[in-house]
């Protein structure tokens, strides 16, 4: 457990896949990206993320149903797995700890 | 136009399809879309375009390219089982088309094979040397008035100040060959042995330190050493001495004996300086004063072994120091320039153009053989592929039940790959036979005049190449059918009515034009080299070849005799004539000589090509005089030589009709002569060039050859009577004679060979399209049952089905025969430049060929069509 990372822009896309649940897929991903954070991404980038990340085991993906959208096209729909919502947590709580030791922010926040 | 407008560009998602993994192609397409959708909402269609080939672009990425399956591997090698046993199904299903398929592969990969032997040889010529890349070559430009020469020799002083001049040089030696055949005896212990040999060579003492050889018996070191030292091959040291040791025999070379010093294995085949004996030099004077004039008389090969990373270069700036010291004494009496030329030993066989030199490669020929080995070989992969695609109507149903279990495209071509790989090492099989059958029980190696070994374990090279050969003709010829046939519809080929498409059959055509062209080039090229062949071999010469009898005179004692041989053979009404001659015309005559000749402007000295000749030579060789006379009867006065030149040189010297009684003189010659007669010109060289300046000198020497002309009749006869009158005057001395006319030819050696060896490729590539033709036609005609039925029922007899079957092949040859025309005519000019005299080009040959052609065609097929034109209608429409 501890010896798996992720990195910020991996981290990044398993928050999405999490919070968009059943519509989080490739394109939906890189969207909301551009869209919150102001940023470009290009979708292969998402792309080549969510199979890696699936390949670590912290998403899991099925292919959905067909619609008449999307040149006919199914989309792959991805969901966070148990082992990559624990890693998530995991990060955030060290996030949180480190956070507190910053004495700025204690002193604003007191 | 919206709604157009926003659909993407299909080409751009072919272009991902290419390297996208299949199971992740769909939802990167969807996301694609979906990007593409909300782009043309707020950027507008044609932004929209441009960041979709961006992106898509942008896929091409490591992270996405990894994740194909190129082959996966648990699967690979059951899979190759089945390929296997789907081609050996197929190959055995149709043994016709096997049979031919193979056949037409297998010939291509043999001459493949036999190329690859022929190229191997040619390229190691002379590699064998440990030093053969710092050896050098030294040959010579020399101008003089009336003289420009460019000679693989040089002078045997030369070779001697070259290494005191240039100390750099760290090795030199000089060698001579006389050209001529000198008898050599041996009295042992099996009684006395003596031959003509050819192969003799002298050499300086430094032989051994530039080219080594391996020695069975003596030492390199010490063996050219000791005067008359001669070093034999191991052929002649069993040919003369049999069981006995060879080392201190001693030889008779001439009229001298020498000592055997050593004997080395027999020489290579690829060696450019062939010998049999090596005799250590007899000429060698050091320290002596040496007149400038002799550093102009390139006698001998020299040959310099430099220094690692040396610069011929510097030899070349280096040279006109010792011009200056040896050269320039002379140069100023005959207006000379003088420049070495350096050739590397590697380079010497196929790339030297000198004259005087060793017998050596013609790499124009190697480059045409290599060309039309290569045109044949893709003939055969031509066939492959015409039949497999031909008969792919009948694989179709087989294809698509694979592929309704479940088989892909990717796989399907594997295994239609699989099947030609498979039938090209088959091929490949055979072809080692036929290649080895060839080399080792025809006179294939006399045809090519070389000696290929074939022997697969002791040349690696030639195994694995010829593997790599094999292997890349069975992928190129089921490349085709592979895509072909993977592509097939799968309803329509399960329902049988698959039917080739017209682009198909459109590149049928275009390859079978391509054959055809290629067996209609290589027919047409060699009848014209045949024609040229003949026309050179026939052409009348200026003189009599025909019936002329030579028979070398060995020595001296035997040239004593010869007035008296001559009288005794007059006798015989059988012989029409007997001459002497330095020199054989066609053979050996020609070379240049220093002659001074009067002109308008006083005496000129120029080059000029000599023969010495005996009593009544221009009456034995049919020579016609066109002015003066011909040399008088008896011996020549010692005072005064006459000479008799040819109209070249008498109108070279601008002498008009008044040459006779013109002064000559030899270059140091005190005696003056005059021109006693002009005689036509005749070709005492080959027909590859023009009549040169001749002088024929009248001589009372009667060494050289003896020439005798024959009536003709009862010609072995009169062969054994003069036998019998040789042995009388030159007792122990072989009868070895030739004819003038045979002598004459063999300088067309080469060319006769190349003809035989093209006319052999010829037939191949003809076979081999004649091959594919028997199968295309088989096909067609089956194919075309029902409406050759048809045709009949309603009253089409024979002849016009036969007809209906072949037009569109026979239009495709004469398409072919038309296109190659402007290629033939480049080829066949280009190499007729070899030759002064030159056969016209007949326009008509290519009417016969094409002829011939159709006839060939016309035949295959009609035997092929034959059946189906034959065949009872009712038998071919009562099942529909």
């Amino acid at each position: 457990m501890g010896k798996e990372y992720l990195g910020e822009f991996e981290e990044l896309v398993l928050i999405l896949v999490a919070a968009l649940q059943d519509d989080a897929y490739g394109a939906a991903i890189a969207e909301e990206i551009e869209r919150r954070l102001k940023r470009d991404v290009t979708l292969s980038a998402v792309h080549v993320t969510l199979y890696r990340l699936e390949d670590k085991g912290h998403v899991k993906s099925k292919v959905g149903g067909a619609t008449k959208e999307r040149g006919g096209r199914r989309k792959r729909i991805f969901t966070v797995t148990s082992a990559g919502m624990a890693m998530l947590k995991a990060m955030k709580e060290t996030r949180l700890d480190l956070w507190s030791m910053v004495p700025q922010l204690k002193m604003s926040v007191s | 136009m919206k709604e157009k407008d926003s659909i993407p560009p299909a080409w751009l998602f072919r272009l991902l399809s290419w390297f996208c993994p299949e199971h992740l192609l769909e939802e990167i397409e969807g996301d694609l879309f979906h990007q593409f959708e909300q782009n043309v909402k707020r950027l507008g269609a044609a932004k929209a375009k441009w960041r979709l080939a961006w992106s898509i672009i942008r896929f091409f990425r490591p992270g996405i390219l990894l994740r194909n399956k190129f082959s996966p591997p648990l699967n690979s090698y059951p899979m190759l089982r089945y390929h296997l046993k789907f081609a050996t199904r197929a190959f055995l299903k149709d043994k016709f088309f096997s049979t031919l398929n193979i056949l037409g592969l297998a010939l291509g990969i043999a001459v493949g094979v036999i190329l690859l032997l022929i190229l191997q040889s040619d390229l190691s010529y002379d590699k064998h040397y440990a030093l053969h890349d710092r050896i050098y070559r030294v040959g010579c430009h020399q101008q003089q008035t009336g003289l420009d020469i460019r000679w693989a020799r040089s002078a045997m002083n030369l070779g001697m100040v070259l290494k005191t001049e240039m100390p750099e040089i760290e090795e030199v030696v000089r060698i001579n060959r006389d050209g001529s055949r000198i008898l050599v005896k041996h009295e042992g212990r099996e009684g006395l042995k003596a031959f003509y040999e050819e192969g003799i060579i002298d050499a300086d003492t430094t032989y051994f330190k530039v080219f080594d050889h391996p020695f069975v018996y003596g030492d390199p070191k010490t063996c050219l050493q000791t005067a008359n030292a001669v070093v034999v091959t191991e052929t002649i040291a069993h040919k003369y001495f049999g069981s006995e040791d060879p080392l201190g025999q001693s030889l008779v070379i001439g009229s001298d004996s020498w000592i055997v010093t050593g004997v080395i294995r027999d020489l290579p085949e690829n060696t450019h300086l062939k010998f049999d004996m090596l005799m250590s030099n007899r000429n060698f004077v050091e320290g002596e004063k040496i007149a400038s004039e002799n550093f102009w008389n390139p006698g001998s090969y020299l040959y310099i072994v430099v220094p690692k990373n040396y610069e011929p270069q510097t030899f070349h700036a280096k040279f006109p120091a010792l011009f200056d010291k040896y050269f320039k004494a002379f140069s100023v009496e005959v207006d000379g320039r003088y420049s070495p030329i350096l050739e590397p030993l590697t380079e010497i066989h196929f790339h030297s153009d000198l004259d005087q030199d060793e017998p050596r490669g013609n790499i124009a020929y190697l480059y045409g053989f290599g060309a039309t080995g290569i045109l044949i070989m893709l003939m055969a992969c031509i066939n492959y592929m015409n039949l497999s695609t031909a008969k792919s109507t009948r694989r179709a149903t087989e294809i698509a039940i694979k592929k309704l279990v479940g088989s892909n495209r990717q796989l399907l071509a594997i295994s239609i790959l699989v099947e030609s790989v498979f039938l090209s090492l088959i091929s490949l099989l055979l072809a080692l036979v036929v290649v080895y059958g060839v080399l080792n029980f025809t006179s294939f190696d006399q045809l090519i005049g070389k000696n290929l070994v074939f022997d697969p374990f002791q040349n690696p090279e030639l195994m694995v190449v010829s593997l790599a050969v094999a292997l890349c003709i069975g992928l190129l010829s089921g490349l085709y059918p592979a895509i072909f046939l993977s592509t097939s519809p799968l309803l329509t080929a399960l329902k049988g009515k698959f039917k080739t498409s017209p682009s198909n059959r459109l590149f049928r055509k275009v390859l079978i034009t391509t054959q055809f062209a290629i067996s209609i080039l290589v027919i047409v090229c060699t009848w014209f080299m045949g024609d040229q062949i003949e026309f050179i071999s026939n052409k009348a010469l200026g003189f009599n070849k025909d019936n002329i009898l030579v028979l070398p005179i060995p020595d001296s004692a035997v040239e004593h005799n010869i007035p008296a041989l001559k009288n005794a053979l007059l006798q015989n009404p059988r012989i029409a004539g007997v001459t002497t001659g330095g020199t054989v015309v066609g053979a050996n005559a020609g070379g240049a000589m220093n002659f001074w000749a009067e002109t308008s402007s006083g005496m000129k000295q120029s080059g000029y090509a000599v023969i010495f000749v005996g009593e009544d030579y221009v009456k034995t060789m049919g020579l016609k005089i066109l002015e003066g006379r011909d040399f008088k009867a008896g011996p020549v006065a010692d005072d005064e030589t006459p000479y008799i030149v040819n109209e070249t040189a008498a109108k070279r010297l601008g002498w008009g009709a008044h040459a006779v009684g013109k002064a000559m003189k030899f270059f140091h010659g005190d005696i003056p002569g005059h021109v006693v007669g002009v005689v036509e010109d005749f070709n005492f060289k080959s027909l590859r060039n023009a009549v040169e300046p001749l002088l024929i000198i009248r001589t009372n020497s009667e060494s050289g050859y003896l020439h005798i002309k024959l009536s003709g009749e009862e010609l072995s006869q009169t062969i054994s009577d003069i036998q019998a009158k040789w042995t009388q005057h030159a007792p122990g001395h072989p009868f070895d004679f030739f004819f003038l006319d045979q002598r004459f030819n063999e300088q067309y050696n080469d060319d006769v060979r190349q003809h035989k060896l093209l006319s052999i490729l010829s037939g191949i590539s003809i076979f081999i399209s004649l091959l594919g033709l028997i199968g295309l036609s088989a096909f067609a005609a089956t194919q075309r049952v029902k409406e050759i039925g048809v045709r009949k029922v309603l009253g089409a007899n024979i002849p016009d089905i036969l007809f209906l079957l072949s037009k569109d092949i026979l239009l495709l040859v004469v398409l072919s025969a038309v296109l190659v025309i402007p290629v033939s005519w480049w080829v066949m000019t280009q190499w007729m430049e070899n030759f002064a005299y030159k056969t016209q080009l007949d326009y008509l040959l290519y009417i016969a060929v094409t002829v011939m052609a159709l006839i060939l065609v016309f035949l295959t097929i009609g035997f092929q069509s034959f059946k189906s034109a034959r065949a009872n209608p009712v038998d071919s429409l009562k099942y529909e």
